[in-house]
């Protein structure tokens, strides 16, 4: 006789327990959360691609739709890619399925990772699962919802600069976005190229430190990649030793929820009753400057990249009478707002003249953010602040302003200019909505973020699962 | 960003400090023609097939 399994509540770890000492199969372990996506995934929309998997004794794991799977319909939330089924699979795929992990499907991003809300997608948006009237943040709002939804016992998302953090946030739930360089970009979907970073979302910190170890290491086909220190899969209950540093700029900025503020400082104070000391600390220009930089670097990079879809060689296709029309054709049919939006600012900052006033000067405003935070770590362990300044908002909200929808990634940003590895881990709740409290270390501590996540996590006693599922 | 004083800020090239990423010049498996045709618009023969230019 079976085990119940509640896919709300059931942790990679306890999952892979359970079908290792065969209270559970394989088998049944995946269709239980095919049945859960069946009965919830019509109103939440994490989905984009089901895929049948099911063989083997391995984990079920949802993948975000910018990473891409061997015959499995990757998307990348644009039509440019509605039918665009990939031949190969991604490092971190071909990872995951070395360790008997099964793909249960593709889950929805904004279109090209551009986005704070899923809401760019061209499938339609993502719905949070602790209100679905609500964004489930972006753009892998769908992996995140998938995990807080229990649609999947854990994910894998992309962040350029907030796409893991800011959903997990958003939705309760546990993100990594690794330091630069620690996961394969290979088969990925590319964005802007010197941010982008795979990283793994879970339902807690132990589970998120097991799939970044499955994923993570050198990978000679992407030679951005390096050796990675051993993952230590925390167990330790206190802070004794550790140092936290506040930026008085990441939690003052304007624009923060007061219920936000609440709850990451009760989160503070936890952390010095488990023998942390906390400190204030200083990050000014990185919060000043740090979103007019990124979307310098961010959409010129994307304006190069994108240049790939010209209708030639894969992905779709209009109509034209010559090369050049089907190009431009297939450029306005295939892109959606956003990523033109995106390709226009890239491509202007990247323009003869202007390179070096623009592009240049970025590049040069990344340097300045990165010996900023290098210098808060010759105090500090590590790093804290809100994830996003605020809880999930409501659908449309933030639509027609684009601007609004940037400064959601105003916390998240900074850290991604420097390389640095930030973990975002659910620390309260405001007006019944999840907070995310974002902890950032120096390069290559993920070890230090799992082992402060993880005691943290473990006193705040946050409930993952959304309270109207309860 | 243009209001900062840059002058003796290099700029970032790469945000991890790590110089050339060598490999083992080896052989390797690699896509079919067919694998690599497999999601093409149009295609002649061993060619992607466009509109005149």
């Amino acid at each position: 006789v079976s085990v119940e399994i509640d896919t709300l509540r059931l942790t990679a770890e306890e999952a892979w327990r359970l079908v290792e000492a065969r209270q559970i199969s394989g088998a049944e372990l995946f269709a239980a959360y095919v049945t859960a996506i069946g009965e919830r995934d019509p109103e939440l929309h994490a989905y984009l691609t089901l895929a049948d998997d099911a063989g083997g004794d391995g984990l079920p794991i949802a993948i975000k739709d910018v990473i891409g799977t061997k015959g499995i319909r990757t998307t990348a939330g644009s039509k440019m890619l509605e039918s665009y089924v990939p031949v190969y699979d991604a490092t971190v795929v071909e990872r995951c399925k070395a360790r008997g992990l099964r793909i249960l499907g593709k889950t929805n991003t904004d279109e090209f990772a551009m986005g704070s809300s899923t809401e760019n997608s061209a499938y339609g948006p993502t719905h949070n699962p602790w209100d679905p009237t609500r964004v489930p943040g972006g753009s892998g709002g769908g992996s995140a919802a998938a995990v807080s939804g229990g649609l999947a016992p854990w994910a894998l998302g992309s962040d350029t600069g907030g796409s893991i953090k800011q959903p997990a946030a958003l939705c309760g739930n546990v993100g990594l976005r690794p330091t630069y360089g620690t996961v394969s970009r290979y088969g990925v979907v590319a964005f802007a190229s010197s941010l982008d970073q795979v990283g793994p979302v879970a339902k807690n910190v132990r589970d998120c430190a097991f799939l970044y170890s499955i994923i993570s290491g050198r990978d000679a086909n992407d030679t951005t990649t390096v050796d990675v220190p051993p993952v230590e899969l925390p167990t330790a209950e206190d802070l004794k030793g550790l140092r936290i540093g506040v930026p008085t700029e990441m939690n003052d900025a304007e624009g923060i929820e007061p219920g936000v503020s609440d709850a990451v400082r009760k989160a503070l104070e936890q952390a010095e009753q488990l023998g942390a000391h906390v400190g204030e600390c200083s990050l000014p220009r990185s919060v000043a400057y740090g979103v007019a930089c990124y979307y310098l670097i961010a959409p010129s990079e994307a304006s190069s990249n994108l240049a790939r879809y010209d209708g030639a060689r894969y992905g779709l296709r209009s109509d034209g009478t010559d090369f050049q029309e089907m190009v431009m054709a297939t450029r306005r049919d295939g892109f959606g707002d956003e990523p033109k939006r995106r390709i226009m600012i890239g491509t202007y900052a990247l323009s003869s003249g202007y390179y070096d006033a623009y592009y240049g000067t970025a590049q040069k405003v990344r340097t300045m953010i990165r010996r900023e935070h290098d210098a808060v770590f010759r105090d500090f362990d590590v790093i804290v602040s809100p994830t996003s300044p605020t809880v999930a908002f409501p659908l449309g909200e933030k639509v027609g302003d684009p601007l609004a929808m940037y400064l959601n990634d105003l916390l998240t940003i900074p850290s991604c200019m420097a390389g640095l590895p930030g973990l975002s881990i659910p620390c309260g709740l405001s007006e019944g909505l999840p907070v995310g409290l974002q902890l950032i270390g120096p390069q290559f501590a993920e070890n230090t973020l799992f082992r402060t996540g993880h005691a943290l996590e473990r006193a705040l006693g946050f409930d993952v699962v959304p309270a109207r599922l309860r | 960003v243009s209001e900062l004083d840059l002058s003796d800020v290099p700029p970032t090239a790469h945000p991890l400090e790590i110089q050339n990423a060598w490999a083992e010049d080896e052989p390797a498996p690699c896509l079919t023609h067919d694998e690599a045709f497999a999601n093409a618009p149009d295609r002649e023969g061993d060619l992607f097939r466009v509109p005149p230019a």
